[in-house]
């Protein structure tokens, strides 16, 4: 009963609204999350999410290979997600009262954080990252978001910039690099307990 | 192996990406190498610090608000030139240019009439002078630019009071005439 996604993709080309309903209610937490974390608020990933899927809509009739489909429709995401980013001047709309938001970014421990001075502890660890990731072109930062936060691989990232896996990899060494230089107080500090 | 060529191969290593000789050599050299340990030590961290991320889910609610959204943008094409469907509930306060716009018109209406109730009000001189700008907050400019809202913890705090008129949700419940205008003052005055 349950169509694969490659099914409801040729569906969806082929003009079946059902298929194309079905394939936002799959895919579209999937973009929030990566919108998310690119750029650090609720409310430009839930622009994002909109903006993509009408594009992709859209754009029905340039997807040759339903296979490619996720791909098409990250690459449609990012490619947004940047212009968005670049209107905000680089930076990332973080807002300062981010607890009635419903898409705040939390640390996901292992450990259960239950006492406040452990969840403040996390937040402030949360907001490090935060301030980190902004400080990255937005390439750089993305490959991190994709690679290191959301686990696509090399060649999938490859694949979604349209560019050689070398400039995947040279984009998230230098971002790891630079990430790991302004984290570092907090990355020895964790080795000491 | 030395330690130029090992920190090369530690991003690969840290990814299980080296073939299983060449992985043994910069385990080795880890091992040995105090400085190339601690480096990948970090990086080790670092990854699964970032791994570790994840975004509250926003609930339920909002996935079905958001595919109603965009089929209407697309298969039902009611909004076809619309970009970027504005959310009615008040959970998501990202407010339209022309919506600030209201919003800042009503505050004037408000900061004028506010002005005109004090000018009648002797007990409560005071009143005015700190009510006239707590409607503005420092937040219009932001508002405008970034089309979202930034507020301080005062300014949630008065807000939550009403005193603060922000933004549209719930704004025009606030014009209803002078009465309630004085009410909101002198609220502010006790
Ligand atoms: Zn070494």
């Amino acid at each position: 009963m349950n169509k694969t996604i490659p099914e409801l993709v040729e569906d969806f080309v082929k003009g079946d609204e059902a298929a194309f309903t079905e394939l936002v209610s799959r895919f579209q937490k999937k973009i929030y999350t990566l919108a998310h974390h690119f750029l650090g608020n609720h409310l430009d990933a839930d622009e994002v999410v909109q903006e993509t899927f009408v594009r992709v809509y859209k754009k029905r009739e340039d997807l040759k290979d339903v296979n490619y489909f996720s791909t098409f429709l990250v690459r449609i995401a990012t490619n947004y997600a940047i212009d968005l980013l670049r209107k905000r001047k680089g930076h990332r709309s973080i807002s300062e009262d981010t607890a009635s938001l419903p898409g705040e970014v939390q640390l996901d421990l292992s450990r259960r954080v239950t006492t406040p001075s452990q969840m403040f502890e996390r937040k402030r660890l949360m907001d490090e990252i935060n301030r980190a990731l902004d400080l990255l072109p937005p390439k750089q930062r993305l490959t991190a978001v994709l690679h290191d936060i959301e686990g696509y691989s090399k060649p999938e990232i490859a694949e979604i910039f349209n560019c050689p896996q070398a400039t995947v990899r040279s984009n998230l060494h230098i971002a790891r690099m630079k990430l790991r230089k302004i984290l570092r107080p907090r990355l020895r500090l964790k080795e000491q307990k | 192996m030395i330690c130029q060529h090992a920190l090369s191969l530690l991003d690969d290593f840290l990814d299980n990406e080296l073939a299983s000789s060449t992985a043994a050599e910069v385990k080795s050299h880890l091992d040995d190498c105090t400085t190339c340990r601690q480096a990948y030590d970090e990086s080790r961290r670092l990854k699964e610090l970032l791994k570790q991320t994840r975004n509250r889910d926003p609930g339920q609610d909002y996935w079905l608000e958001t595919s109603q959204l965009i089929l209407a943008r697309t298969v039902q094409g009611s909004e076809p030139e619309q970009p970027y469907a504005m959310r009615e509930t008040t959970s998501d306060p990202k407010g339209s240019f022309v919506q600030a716009l209201v919003s800042l018109a009503a505050s004037l209406v408000i900061l004028v009439s506010a002005l005109i109730v004090g000018m009648n009000q002797n007990h409560a001189p005071d009143a005015t002078t700190r009510g006239g700008p707590v409607l503005f907050g420092s937040s219009v400019d932001q508002q405008l630019n970034a089309g979202y809202y930034i507020i301080t913890e005062d300014e949630r705090q008065r807000l939550a009071k009403g005193m603060l008129l922000l933004g549209p949700p719930g704004l025009l419940g606030h014009i209803g005439g002078l009465t309630q205008l004085r009410i909101v003052i002198t609220a502010e005055h006790q």
